[in-house]
C-alpha cells in the first residue's frame, strides 16, 4: 500500500491531482485512504476551484453552518452542498413552495435569509417567513393607497415606493418583547409613481414615472437631490453614474442588471441584451427564435457570476449561462407571468400576476 | 567547465554530478548555499536516503529537463490538475510501482518539485476513474473496512 509508507505532503499532492469522483472512491478503499481522502485542505481546493462561483454572502453562510465542533470548516461537506446545487441549478431542480394571501397581482419582492417581503396591487406589503412551513404572511404593512410598486430591504429596514407617489421606511424589527414594526418616514415629492428604490445606510435613491431620479434622506426624509436626463418612465435603477447611453432595444427596457464589466437588459420587445460597460456595446442578444428564450415581455432579471436568471410574460422563469450563453432551464409553475424575481446560490424567489409568492429552493433536492 | 559535485548514494557509490544539474535539487541547493561553493568540489554530499539506482533514474530526469525542456514551473499551482505529463516523462516514469514509489520519494527528499508533481500525478492517473476494488488491486492493498 504506498500510502502507507509515502510521506503525508506527497500523499496530499497525489490525492489533490483527483477529481472530486475519484476522490470520493478512494475513500472506500481501506481505512488509511478514508482518513487520508477526507483532508480538509484537498476539498478546499475542490470547493473553491468550482467552475460555478459562489458569491460571498453565500459563501460566509456555508462557512457558518458547515463548522465542526473544534471550529474549523468542514470542505467536504462544503464542496458536496455546493456540488448538489450546481447540478440542481443545471438540471432545473428545485422544490417550489407557495405562498398566498395578496389578494391582487404581485409587483415586486425582496428577500433575506429568513424573510421575503412582497409588494401587490392591493396597496399592502406582506412578510413571509422563510424558516417555517406556513404558507400564511407573517405581517401585513398597510399604508400606500395605491398599488405598491417598488422594495428594497436591507437588514431591518424596508423602503417601499408605490403609484401613491410616496416612498415609505419601515422597520421590521421585532423581538420577543416588543416589534418596532412601523413605517417610519414618508417621503413626498415625486409627480408620478415610484417605479424603483435603492438604499444604503445613509440615502435613499429612486425613480419615477415623472422622469426624475431623486436622492433623499433617509433619516428626515427630505428630497436632497433631483436628477433628469430621461426622456421617459424611468424603470429601474441599481446604483451608478449616468456615463454612457446604450441603444439597441425596440421597445421599453424594464430592467437591468449589471456588474464591472457587463449590462444586462430585458424589455418589452422581449428579448435580453447583455451589454460591454466599457466599450458601450451589444455584446448578446437573447430571444425566442434563436435561443429559445422569452415569448412573453421580459418583466426583472438579474445576474450574478455565472448565471442569469429573467422573469417574463410567459408565466415562465429562466436560468443562463455566462459562459455558454445557453439556457441551462426553464422553470414553470407560475399560473400567470411572473413580475418580480431575486435568487441567491441557494434559492429563487419570485412573485406574479398569479397573486402569489414561489420559493423555488434548490438546496433541498 | 562547469563545476562538479560529488553524491555519495546509500549504497556507498559516489556520482560526479554538474552542479547545475545537482541544483534542481532543493536539497543540494540549500545546502551548497550553507557550505559555500568553493569547498564543494572537495566535499562528498552524502545522500542516505537513495539509492544508487534512483539516483540514476532522478538524473536522468534533472539531465534531460535541464537540456531539452524546462521542468513544468509549479510553485503553488492553480490549476494543478489540469497539467498535461509530456512524452518523454510517460517513458520515463514506464517503471514497476516499487520504483516509482522509490522515485517520489528521492524527489521529495532531494526536493526536486518538478519530478515530485509528474510523479504525482502519474500516481493519480493511476487511481482515476477506478472503482474502490479495481485500486485495491492495483496496489495490492489487503483489507477494505475489515476490523482493525
Amino acid at each position: 500500500d504506498p500510502f502507507a509508507f509515502l510521506p503525508a505532503n506527497v500523499v496530499e499532492k497525489i490525492l489533490s491531482f483527483l477529481d472530486y469522483k475519484s476522490l470520493a472512491r478512494s475513500q472506500g478503499v481501506c481505512r488509511l485512504w478514508r482518513s487520508m481522502a477526507s483532508n480538509d485542505k484537498i476539498w478546499q481546493r475542490l470547493a473553491l476551484s468550482s467552475t460555478w462561483p459562489f458569491s460571498k454572502t453565500g459563501h460566509e453562510r456555508q462557512m457558518r453552518s458547515h463548522r465542526k465542533e473544534d471550529g474549523s470548516v468542514d470542505w467536504k461537506r462544503v464542496f458536496v452542498e455546493r456540488y448538489k446545487l450546481q447540478r440542481n441549478w443545471r438540471r432545473g431542480y428545485c422544490h417550489v413552495r407557495t405562498f398566498e394571501g395578496h389578494t391582487q397581482a404581485i409587483t415586486c419582492i425582496q428577500f433575506d435569509g429568513s424573510r421575503i417581503v412582497s409588494g401587490s396591487h392591493d396597496k399592502t406589503i406582506r412578510v413571509w417567513d422563510m424558516r417555517t412551513n406556513s404558507p400564511w404572511s407573517v405581517i401585513t404593512l398597510c399604508g400606500h393607497s395605491g398599488t405598491v410598486r417598488c422594495l428594497h430591504l436591507l437588514d431591518n429596514r424596508l423602503i417601499s415606493g408605490s403609484t401613491d407617489r410616496t416612498i415609505k421606511v419601515w422597520d421590521l424589527s421585532i423581538n420577543l418583547q416588543w416589534s418596532g414594526i412601523a413605517c417610519k418616514v414618508t417621503m413626498v415629492g415625486h409627480e408620478d409613481t415610484v417605479r424603483c428604490v435603492q438604499m444604503d445606510e445613509k440615502k435613499v435613491v429612486s425613480g419615477s414615472y415623472d422622469r426624475s431620479v431623486r436622492v433623499w434622506n433617509i433619516k428626515t426624509g427630505n428630497c436632497e437631490k433631483i436628477l433628469n436626463g430621461h426622456e421617459d418612465h424611468v424603470w429601474d435603477l441599481p446604483f451608478g453614474s449616468c456615463s454612457k447611453t446604450l441603444r439597441g432595444h425596440r421597445d421599453a427596457v424594464t430592467c437591468i442588471s449589471f456588474d464591472q464589466s457587463r449590462l444586462f437588459s430585458g424589455s418589452l420587445d422581449r428579448t435580453i441584451k447583455v451589454w460591454n460597460l466599457s466599450l458601450g456595446n451589444c455584446i448578446n442578444t437573447i430571444d425566442w427564435m434563436s435561443s429559445e428564450g422569452h415569448t412573453g415581455v421580459i418583466r426583472c432579471l438579474q445576474a450574478d457570476a455565472s448565471k442569469l436568471v429573467s422573469a417574463a410574460d410567459d408565466r415562465t422563469l429562466k436560468v443562463w449561462s455566462l459562459d455558454t450563453g445557453q439556457r441551462i432551464a426553464t422553470l414553470r409553475n407560475h399560473t400567470d407571468g411572473v413580475t418580480c424575481l431575486q435568487f441567491n446560490d441557494f434559492v429563487i424567489v419570485s412573485g406574479s400576476y398569479d397573486r402569489t409568492v414561489k420559493l423555488w429552493d434548490f438546496s433541498v433536492c | 567547465m562547469s563545476k562538479i559535485i560529488k553524491l555519495q548514494t546509500s549504497d556507498g557509490e559516489i556520482f560526479d554530478v554538474d552542479v547545475e544539474v545537482a541544483t534542481c535539487s532543493g536539497l543540494i541547493k540549500t545546502m551548497l548555499e550553507v557550505l559555500g561553493m568553493d569547498e564543494s568540489d572537495k566535499e562528498i554530499v552524502s545522500l542516505p536516503n537513495v539509492s544508487s539506482a534512483i539516483l540514476k533514474k532522478v538524473l536522468e530526469w534533472t539531465k534531460y529537463h535541464k537540456d531539452n525542456a524546462p521542468p513544468p514551473e509549479l510553485d503553488e499551482p492553480t490549476d494543478i490538475s489540469s497539467l498535461e505529463i509530456c512524452s518523454w516523462d510517460y517513458n520515463f516514469l514506464k517503471v514497476d510501482q516499487g520504483t516509482l514509489f522509490e522515485i517520489i520519494l528521492a524527489a521529495n527528499y532531494l526536493d526536486i518539485k518538478g519530478l515530485l508533481v509528474v510523479t504525482c500525478k502519474t500516481v493519480a492517473n493511476m487511481i482515476k476513474g477506478k472503482s474502490p476494488e479495481n485500486i485495491r488491486k492495483t496496489f495490492n492493498i489487503k483489507s477494505g473496512f475489515t476490523p482493525a
